[in-house]
């Protein structure tokens, strides 16, 4: 095998941004007050189907019909219940792919933590998200760049 | 006609070092694409498949051309640098198609 070797190889710069975006530290704790309010946060968790969701998908991702299933609750609840938790990013949405080749979303619970404490005259809330995959979070980061 | 190949079993460290560094550049761009193109079947974002295929092109396409044609055809090099760049190029603008792109 023979190999030449070529003057310039310059374009690295792709390369080192996308190491950026591998490096990035998997648990994200965020302060709720940036994008979700601790009324809003507790209102979409004081809702029985809204935890099924949560624990349901928290073992396994699965489909909204999947989980019209298993919580024993009507399609349009379930996506009610999913917009809800999605605006707070308690879960994520996934694309799969069907053996048909249709796409069809799963949705997997996102929460680790949520930790309220008061604090001299103040409540703070802190929500620790789950890992998220290294993959997702590039195709927000570029997505968000777009 | 001067063409400066190397031959693996009688290559400086140097030249080494150089396809070293290369093949290296392309297994991270390979890398990198990878997950782009899991999150482009993950989250059925186009702008992701299009950049999976730009990294291709930017970092493991000019590694296999160099290898492929310097073995099968070898030719001057200047050809290899041109085709070397030219699949850069169009790796740019596969890049630059999935940020500014309509899709």
């Amino acid at each position: 095998m023979t190999y030449a070797v070529a003057a310039d190889n310059s374009v690295f710069s792709f390369r080192e941004i996308g190491l950026l975006f591998i490096g990035i530290p998997k648990r994200t704790a965020i302060p709720v007050s940036e994008d979700t309010d601790l009324s809003t946060l507790l209102a979409v968790l004081d809702d029985e189907y809204a935890r099924d969701i949560l624990t349901h998908t928290s073992v396994e991702p699965m489909s909204a019909s999947t989980l019209s299933e298993r919580c024993d609750a009507s399609l349009p609840t379930i996506y009610r219940r999913l917009d809800r938790l999605e605006e707070c990013h308690l879960v994520t949405e996934e694309t799969e792919l069907a053996q048909d080749g249709n796409h069809y979303s799963v949705y997997r619970a996102n929460l680790d933590r949520l930790e309220l404490s008061l604090d001299e005259g103040a409540f703070s809330v802190e929500l620790t998200y789950r890992d998220e995959d290294v993959a997702d979070k590039f195709t927000r980061m570029w997505e968000g760049m777009r | 006609m001067t063409r400066s190949v190397v031959r693996l079993d009688g290559a400086t460290l140097f030249e080494l070092l150089t396809v070293a560094s290369l093949f290296l550049v392309a297994l991270f761009g390979t890398l990198i694409a990878y997950q782009a193109y899991r999150g482009y079947r993950r989250n059925d974002a186009r702008s992701m498949l299009y950049l999976a295929v730009g990294l291709l092109l930017l970092t493991l396409c000019p590694f296999v051309v160099n290898v492929a044609v310097t073995t099968l055809l070898k030719p001057e090099q200047i050809v290899i640098a041109f085709l070397e760049n030219l699949s850069r190029l169009f790796g740019l603008v596969a890049i630059t198609y999935s940020l500014y792109g309509q899709h």
